[in-house]
């Protein structure tokens, strides 16, 4: 295989690649050889190196028990608020169902029950008063002058 | 009308169902070094931890076994620390603290036989480092901290990130390129 002197980058990835040591024996057979080969490599592997180093720095320490055991109430306590938050949009949902239900069946009634009940009030009988003003509107003119 | 109060959290017939408990008891402490190393400082990190494991309970019936369980939690674990982290950089300009901790890797850390001055030499170069790595474009931080922080293989990168391997080999690469350059820049000899 003819083998690249240049910092190219098809070279450069394939040796971050061995680097990470994601590489198959193969790649890895070439990459070393590659390497004896280019001192930019060399010093590009070495710049990795100090990355990988100064990458370092920024490792946290892991968790400790007691703070693991406060997430962990923290967590369950955003859980039980989200039920309760869930629970409580359904609670408010169910409430509005029930004053639309409340108010439509109103409205039926209104538009059907009602409006034939004041049917009936007009069919009904006529008063005594009723009566009484038919009767004096229906006497003679004449009548009325000699009284 | 005087509204209900959510129920307390310590109640011994409450907590998170015992799936979701196994896996906060598996991954918690993963996903809070995870929200660590995306550069958030202890506080916001538990936060991001609450919000991530929220979401893990909220979207758990999508999870259809298509990957493994921990690479799905990592995916949505990064996405909502990603999210998480913007927030907190917005609230942090607004009221111009320094919430954004350089200080997520152990504070309290001191190498054995290590004098206050070299002690102060690391924390200054670790500050450094930190501004570096958050000044990366987040493809590249990802990568970085994904591989180098976490440990993480080129698959599981790719997983996660739902790229190709040879996708997250070639970003590796450039990330660690930018990451020499941004360093560079800051004055810090590679």
């Amino acid at each position: 295989m003819k083998k690249s002197k240049g910092n190219h980058p098809h070279w450069e990835r394939r040796l971050s690649a061995w680097f990470d040591g994601e590489c198959s024996d193969l790649d890895a057979a070439e990459v070393r050889a590659h390497l004896l080969d280019s001192p930019q490599s060399r010093a590009k592997l070495q710049e990795w190196r100090r990355l990988r180093e100064d990458l370092s720095l920024l490792q946290p320490a892991a968790a400790g028990e007691e703070q693991l055991e406060r997430m962990r109430l923290r967590f369950e306590d955003g859980l039980a608020e989200e039920v309760f938050q869930v629970s409580r949009a359904l609670r408010q949902w169910n409430l509005a169902a029930a004053i639309l239900l409340v108010l439509g069946l109103g409205f039926w009634f209104r538009t059907h029950y009602w409006a034939s009940s004041s049917h009936q009030a007009y069919a009904s009988e006529p008063s005594e008063v009723d009566m009484a003003i038919q009767e004096l509107l229906s006497r003679p003119t004449g009548r009325l002058e000699q009284d | 009308m005087s509204s209900p109060q959510p129920p307390p959290h310590s109640s011994p017939t409450q907590g998170a169902p015992p799936q979701l408990e196994q896996l906060f008891h598996s991954y918690g402490a993963k996903i809070y070094g995870l929200a660590l190393r995306c550069g958030l400082a202890p506080k916001d990190a538990e936060d991001g931890v609450q919000e991530v494991f929220l979401k893990v309970q909220r979207r758990l019936g999508t999870f259809r076994g298509e990957a493994a369980l921990s690479t799905w939690l990592y995916q949505v674990a990064l996405n909502t620390l990603r999210d998480h982290r913007r927030r907190v950089v917005r609230q942090t300009r607004a009221t111009e603290m320094s919430t954004l901790s350089p200080q997520a890797a152990d504070p309290h850390f001191v190498a054995p036989g290590q004098s206050p001055v070299e002690q102060a030499s690391v924390e200054e170069r670790r500050q450094i480092v930190r501004l570096a790595l958050d000044r990366l474009p987040h493809k590249f931080r990802e990568v970085l901290i994904l591989r180098e922080l976490q440990g993480l293989s080129y698959r599981d990168v790719a997983r996660i990130l739902q790229i190709r391997q040879g996708t997250v080999e070639s970003r590796i690469y450039r990330a660690r390129e930018r990451m020499a350059k941004e360093l560079k820049k800051l004055g810090v000899e590679g």
